[in-house]
Parts: C-alpha cells; structure tokens; sequence
C-alpha cells in the first residue's frame, strides 16, 4: 500500500478509505474470472444471461454484430436535468462479486452549454451488493436507499481541455440516500485511474472483496485501488441488486445540449455464483489470480 | 355507413361500437395532413419531435439511418429457474410525440423485416402464445381520474399490424398466420393504472381487419381522432376506415401522458427455449394533422 486517503462523509455511518495503488489487478480476488459473455455461443443476447433496459432517450442500440455486442445511447438535455442509463444488466446480479469486461468505443459526441457542462459517460460497470440499513427498516420495492454502489467508469465532460477523442477514467463507492438514488453520499473516491481513448481497447475491472470490506477497480493491467466502506455500511443484501454495464449521459438542461455514445462490449468476464451461472472457459487467458496474469 | 355493430359490455362505462366499411380515408379529419416526419431534415431522433422508450427486450434498435428509422425488438421467454408465475414475457420499443396533445391525425408507412415469432413445441403448464407488432396510438381524452404523472383513465386508440403463434400442446390447435403475413387489429383501451402498465380487457371497442399486410412490403397504418363523433377512426392503407366509438361521457378531460406515437411491442412464450419475438421494422414517413407538426 503505498499511499492512502481518507474520505469522511457527512454522516456518521459513511466513511470511505480509498487505496490507490494497492493491490495488484485482481489481487483481492482468491478466484480466477472466468468468460461470463463473449458473443459467440449466440447470435443474439442471451435471456438467461442478461437483463438489459434503458431510460428514456432518443437513438438506442443492442444488437451483437460479429461476435461484439453494439451499444448505444443517445439523450438530449433542455428539460430537467438527470442521470439517463442504457444498462446491460447481469441476469442473477447477487451472484455476481467482480466483473471486468472489455470495450472498445466507437463513436462519442457530448455537447454543453457556455454556463452548465454536459457528461458523458460512455460506459462504467456497477457493482449494487448491500445496504446499510438494518434489517428492522422496511425497504419499499425498488427503493435505492441506503445501497451502496461501487462504479468503475470512464467519461467526458462538454467542457473537457483534454485532447480529443480522450476519456478520464475514475472509481468510486456511492450510497444512496432516496429511492431513486438522484441524491447520494460519497463513501470512497472518486479515484482518477489513467484515460482512454476512443477506437482503442481497454479493459475495466470491479471486484467486491466482501471480507476486506472494499471494493478493488482497475483499468488493462494496472494496479487496482481500492475503495474501502466501514463495516456497518453492509448490514444486509442490497435492496435493489445490480451488477451492470452502462451508458450514462447528464445532458445540460439547456437546447442543444446532448450525450451519444456507441460502444462494443467486447468480452466479458466474472466470478459468479449460483445456479444460474454460465459455465466460463477462462475469459480466454487475460484472468488474474493473486496478481499473476494467466496465460 | 354500410353497417354498425355495437358490443355492450357489462360495465357501464365500457360500451364500444364499430362502424363498419365507414368514412373514406382520414374522412373525420377537418385540418390538413403534412409530413410530421421523413428523417430527411436530420439523422437523428429529434428530440423536439420524440420521445423513445423501451423495456423487456433484448435486442433493441432506435436509429436513424438512409432517411429512415429504423426499429427492432427481440424478446426470448424467460426459462432460469427463477421463472415468474407469468405465462410469457412482455416487451415494447416506442417513439413517442413529445407533444402528443396536438395530434389528432396521425397515420405512418412501415415495412416490417426479419420477422420471427416462435412458441413452444410442446405443452407447458401454461398456454404458451408469442407475438411481435407494430403499430401506432393516439392517447386522447381521460375519464377522470388521471393527472401528472397518473394516466389512469386514459383512452388508447391502437392500430397494430401482428403476427401470433399459439400452441395449445397435444391434442390442440398449433395457431399460426402463413408465413410471412401480418394481421391487423384496432382497438380502444383504458389505462387501469398510472403508468398505464395494464388496460382494459375486453377492450372499449375492438376490430380485426380483413386486409393483411405482408413482411417486406410497405403498408401505411392510420389513426383519426373524431372529437365531436366520440370516435377514433382507424385504417390500413387506401382501404375506407372503421370507427372505435365510444359514449360521449368518457370524454372528461384531455388525456394524462400515456404515449402517443410509434409502438413496436412483443411477448414470447415462457417456459421453453423456443419463445421468441423478433422483427425489424423500417419507419419512412409520419404524417399529422398540420397543427401538429414541429418544423
């Protein structure tokens, strides 16, 4: 551990640590990934393997076109402002503790006004595994409060002086604090991780290490970081589980403002449990045990 | 009006009638018809003009591509174990009027591609049914109750070009359209619940067309809403329109906000690897009443 931070949120039970540099890719993980997806068993999405959705939006694209699945989502702003998802849902996300999967994008425009930046968020991958409220508290279906979400993502601002065609990477462990999750806590990072960069491959990494209390995320073969959460943040399973790819777009809410994002989820890799997971041959040697690279 | 056939159903309020073999084309419209949209003025989904939303399916499209859009959805039944106590899976792919206040006159050209509708080979403990369509609603009036964010009583006019399989298992009737063929169905419906995730059965008023349209073929779709005749009017083609009638009580107030516009749905039959909805769909040109054209 080389270097370590501490975030303090504003209420008692939110206190995140964030580790840069620590562990190695996939070191908290005592399980190799495994191929969960690589679009060649089907020509199409597979319904016991995926759970997709969206909001509302203008252009949207889902289909698996030469052994790739395409991606896309397009949101205007000018009404009110918001977070707008196209989301590839794992189909049984509670069994689901790390995900990495690679991406490549392929198209991105994100346009703003003078006085209010748009985001776009090209692709991020989610973790949703528990909650810290007690298990007295009545949770209303669908309810996102007191979940903790840890989300590896990368993205670009309208506003950006970064060189064209580049994307800041960053992780992080948000709680939510109502049902729609629209208001939220810090719990650890954000954590900027390196850039990519459009039309060029890369892999994202997020693995739960639920004794650790941490999440680790990682980008290609670089060290993990590690976003740590107290103990009592996981008091019981989340509300609302979800392990998940996403586009995600904050138009500015003003005319002409706008996200798109077209990107390939190329293949996609996980340690899952239960029934209903997929027989994987080893997400096709690019695993990592214990920080060694396989194959 | 070369015939009338009026349907009483046991509620008060859900009295429909059907004129048929009626009005001319678009004959209830007093205001011209102009193109709305041709997807020549930009490549995109303009998002003055719509609004798209999608659920339940799989494989989706939404895009604007050769001065058309293009549509599809793909939904598989659900058979993991988790299976639902529901006999099959439900999906849809809409574009919606970002104003659909102002359109009473709307009719559309299609051409439906690719289209594959499947059900189980066997019995299953449920009657397994799948179906893809696409069509077209006007969402005009509600009869009381509805309000933000409440559509409840709301009325839905739809014309929607389908194709249905059904297999009633051994000893039953395997129900399919010849191949390649498409019938058409128009109905009216009332919203049962704010988001207008349920509608009435039977439905207000309901009518199968003689006409069949075919995959690969272009066909135009029609709606009219007929305030003062307290009636939609509904066509395929150059073929005279059928009216869906309704008591002129139930038109209370203007309707809530369930969709007006393009809608591509689809459900497969669960329990069996073989239930799938599947089609692509070209939209070339949306013509409306000219008050309600965004320019």
């Amino acid at each position: 551990m080389n270097d370590k931070m501490r975030c303090i949120g504003i209420i008692a039970l939110v206190v995140g640590v964030v580790l840069p540099l620590g562990p190695a890719p996939g070191d908290a993980s005592h399980e190799a990934f495994a191929t969960y997806e690589d679009w060649t068993t089907a020509a199409t999405l597979r319904g016991d393997r995926w759970s997709p959705g969206s909001d509302a939006g203008q252009e949207i694209e889902r289909e698996v076109k030469d052994d790739k699945l395409l991606m896309r989502f397009r949101r205007e702003g000018g009404g009110p402002p918001g977070f707008f998802s196209h989301r590839l849902g794992f189909v049984n996300p509670s069994s689901v503790d790390q995900v990495e999967a690679e991406f490549r994008i392929r198209h991105l425009t994100v346009t703003g006004c003078d006085s209010s930046p748009s985001t776009a968020r090209a692709v991020a991958i989610d973790l949703n595994r528990f909650s810290d409220l007690g298990p007295d508290v009545v949770r209303p279906p669908g309810s996102l409060t007191g979940d903790h979400i840890a989300r590896i993502l990368t993205f670009r601002t309208s506003d950006s002086a970064d060189p064209e065609g580049t994307l800041s990477v960053e992780a992080r462990l948000f709680r939510c604090n109502n049902p729609a999750c629209s208001l939220f806590t810090l719990v650890a990072g954000p954590v900027a991780l390196a850039q990519v960069r459009i039309h060029r491959k890369f892999r994202l990494r997020l693995v739960w290490d639920d004794p650790g209390d941490q999440f680790f995320a990682g980008l290609d073969t670089n060290l993990d970081v590690a976003l740590a959460y107290p103990d009592l943040a996981n008091r019981r399973a989340a509300n609302v589980p979800f392990a998940l790819i996403r586009i995600q777009h904050l138009p500015a809410d003003c005319p002409g403002a706008s996200g798109d994002a077209e990107i390939e989820v190329r293949e996609v890799c996980g340690l899952t449990r239960g029934p209903s997971s997929p027989e994987g041959a080893g997400c096709s040697g690019r695993g990592f045990i214990q920080g060694l690279e396989l194959g | 009006m070369n015939g009338k056939l009026r349907q009483l159903r046991g509620t008060a309020l859900l009295v429909s009638s059907l004129l048929l073999g009626g009005p001319a084309p678009g004959e209830a419209g007093h205001e011209e018809v102009g193109v709305y949209e041709d997807w020549r003025t930009d490549d995109i989904v303009r998002a003055d003009r719509w609004t798209g939303r999608e659920a339940g399916g799989l494989e989706i499209l939404r895009e604007v591509k050769g001065h058309k859009l293009l549509m599809r959805l793909r939904r598989e039944g659900i058979t993991v174990p988790i299976l639902p106590a529901m006999p099959v899976s439900f999906a849809n792919n809409r574009l919606s009027f970002t104003d659909f206040s102002s359109v009473d006159h709307m009719e559309v050209d299609f051409k439906v591609r690719n289209l594959a509708v499947s059900d189980c080979p066997e019995a299953v403990p449920v009657r397994p049914v799948s179906n893809i369509g696409v069509g077209i609603q006007l969402n005009k009036f509600n009869d009381g109750p509805g309000g933000p964010g409440n559509s409840t009583g709301d009325y839905i006019a739809t014309i929607l070009a389908f194709r249905t399989t059904v297999n009633l298992g051994p000893g039953g009737v395997l129900v399919t359209d010849p191949e390649g063929v498409l019938r058409v169905r128009a109905n009216l419906t009332r919203c049962l619940n704010a988001p207008c995730s349920t509608t009435s059965f039977p439905p207000v008023a309901s009518f199968d067309f003689p006409e069949t349209v075919l995959v690969s073929e272009p066909f135009t779709l029609r709606l009219v809403w007929d305030e003062a005749g307290h009636r939609f009017l509904a066509g395929v083609g150059a073929n005279p329109d059928v009216a869906l009638s309704y008591p002129l009580t139930l038109n209370v107030k203007p309707a809530a906000g369930a969709p007006s516009g393009i809608l591509f749905t689809g459900f497969a039959a669960n329990n069996c690897a073989a239930g799938l909805a599947d089609a692509k769909v070209k939209v070339r040109e949306v013509r409306t009443n000219t008050s309600g054209i965004v320019p």
